[in-house]
């Protein structure tokens, strides 16, 4: 048996770094540290695999599924190519480059969760900090919107709230943890407080709390289901942390508001830091959706939403995000890779996607996957190859590869390179 | 007894969703994390609700027939399904040109299903190619 150590973790934002993998015969035969949707993944990684290509829901051999890839890729006037957060930094990297030589659009799975949130920081700008910082620094956390226990089950174990740092001896004891949520979760039940707002009045909360923390007036008693003197006792423990951080999750971003709802929360913050260090982070969900929006940056100048069919990126959400191409009918064909849009769109998207050719690359079964023209079978990133992969406070990280794919299977950049090779002789030969 | 309720539907993550997504979407405990509304209490009782019968659960987007269980979370008025592809029977598409449709705080009905049962994965996809 290999035992490997140090192992991350490939599935949410966390990519907590101490997983021990334990392999025999090519095969996870045990874990150690992470936790149960961490042990779900890797303990069945092998299970209910795709392992060959199809086309029209008949197997093919690898080649002729590429083939029928590019040329519906080459052939399509208005390709998207969509996903990107559950693959590694390379692999998004080529995507990107593909979309740029079909002239499509790209759009990763931020645009369906922390979308509103880089709106949000475009507009307002973010005091933000690494996990390290909290862990070692934070003695005010604040949870809005957000489940971590649920989400991502060790960020209060490794990060913001158990652990022993540098300036937090006592680990929990020394952490005041509040969260804000319309639920009482899980999460809720461990927190030094919880306050429960009524759905889609995170706006009117956080402004009343930003006048609070001015100390202005606030007009009425009760703002969003809180008392004001909740408000007023909140901004004054936020004002009298040593350090602070406000951790957020789609509570926001899916509500009411949308991007408002963070434009007000980041004000917040800034304002925050008049009268101590205060940070403000999102819980990303898909390990690596912030290498989506990195890669995506480098790339094009933007982390998600681009259209590539002048030839040069534009950005636009609410016109290239994958949702609104879907349900306005614009895009007439679809790669998708890292992410299962038929499981996570509203309807009318899902309808059109169900009517245009789409290519899926996947490890297992999915309803895109039984709705797509062409499905091509991929390597598990960060347990089946390697690759690199950004978590939630943008540190990039290594994955590792611990055991192999099935034969034949292979990673999502391989596949990639090997469409865009194909797509690139029937450009020149369209020419 | 009230025959239907109105509440103030949220959808986000859940952990048993987690780890059904990881076995597999065509697994049971896929299925069971992502076909269950969670309701209060209270609205369950003024529904009558009765063990084996399902809800149907409709917005102005669409219906979908789910089983149900009790949240202790939940405040009266406030229910919760976790992503998957039976939420997404009933939520819009427009985005308020953010890119993301609203996943929570959508205004519903909750009233109960007898005589209908949950669809399985293949049995929506399939509807959903018919209804394409």
């Amino acid at each position: 048996m290999v035992i490997h150590t140090d192992v991350i973790c490939p599935f949410c934002g966390s990519l907590c770094d101490d997983i021990e993998v334990n392999v025999e015969s090519n095969k996870i035969v045990g874990i150690k540290n992470g936790c149960v949707i961490s042990r779900s993944k890797f303990m069945n990684y092998d299970v209910e695999r795709i392992t060959y290509p199809t086309v029209d829901g008949k197997r093919v051999r690898y080649g002729e599924a590429v083939d029928a890839a590019a040329k519906t890729l080459a052939e399509a006037k208005r390709p998207i190519i969509y996903g990107l957060s559950k693959t590694e930094n390379d692999a998004i990297r080529k995507a990107v480059y593909l979309t740029e030589l079909i002239g499509g659009a790209v759009d990763n799975t931020t645009s369906v969760c922390h979308g509103s949130s880089i709106l949000a920081m475009q507009h307002v700008g973010s005091a933000t900090t690494t996990l390290g910082e909290v862990k070692n620094r934070a003695d005010v956390i604040i949870f809005w919107g957000a489940n971590p226990i649920e989400a991502h089950p060790r960020h209060l174990i490794r990060y913001s709230g158990m652990p022993k740092g540098m300036y937090n001896p006592n680990g929990r004891k020394d952490r005041y943890i509040v969260v804000v949520d319309v639920r009482e979760t899980k999460s809720a039940k461990i927190a030094d407080q919880f306050i429960r707002i009524q759905p889609n009045t995170d706006f009117e909360v956080l402004q009343a709390l930003r006048a609070a923390v001015r100390g202005e007036a606030i007009q009425g008693d009760v703002i969003g289901g809180v008392s004001v003197s909740v408000i007023r006792a909140l901004a004054e423990k936020m004002k009298g942390a040593r350090v602070g951080c406000l951790f957020y999750g789609l509570g926001l971003n899916q509500s009411e508001g949308k991007h408002m709802n963070i434009d007000a929360m980041y004000s917040l913050v800034s304002e925050m830091n008049l009268h101590t260090k205060f940070a403000v982070n999102p819980m990303r969900g898909c390990y690596n959706v912030t290498g989506a929006n990195m890669v995506t940056a480098w790339q094009t100048g933007y982390p998600f939403a681009v259209d590539m069919s002048r030839g040069y990126p534009r950005y636009n959400p609410g016109e290239y995000t994958a949702v609104d191409m879907l349900a306005r009918k614009e895009a007439d064909a679809a790669l998708v890779m890292g992410s299962d849009p038929a499981a996570t769109f509203p309807i009318d998207a899902v309808r059109h996607l169900a009517k245009i050719p789409v290519i899926t690359l996947e490890r297992k079964m999915t309803p895109t996957a039984m709705l797509s023209k062409i499905v091509i079978p991929v390597a598990t990133s960060g347990i089946e190859c390697d690759g690199t992969a950004y978590r939630m406070d943008v540190v990039p990280l290594k994955l590792r590869k611990v055991v192999d794919p099935p034969e034949g299977v292979y990673p999502d950049a391989r596949v990639l390179e090997d469409i865009i090779e194909r797509v690139k002789v029937l450009k020149e030969g369209s020419e | 007894m009230t025959e239907k309720i109105d509440v103030s539907l949220l959808t986000g993550r859940s952990l048993d969703q987690a780890v059904g997504l990881e076995i597999g979407k065509m697994s049971k405990e896929y299925f069971n994390s992502v076909s269950c509304i969670e309701l209060n209490k209270t609205d369950v009782e003024a529904l009558r609700l009765e063990k084996d019968v399902p809800v149907e659960v409709s917005t102005n987007h669409g219906r979908v027939v789910l089983s149900w269980r009790i949240s202790e979370g939940l405040s009266p008025g406030s229910a919760f399904v976790a992503y998957g592809p039976w939420a997404n029977q009933i939520l819009g598409s427009e985005t308020n040109c953010t890119g993301t449709p609203q996943y929570k705080g959508v205004k519903a009905i909750v009233k109960p299903a007898r005589d209908e049962h949950v669809l399985t994965i293949t049995e929506l996809v399939k509807a959903l190619k018919e209804t394409s």
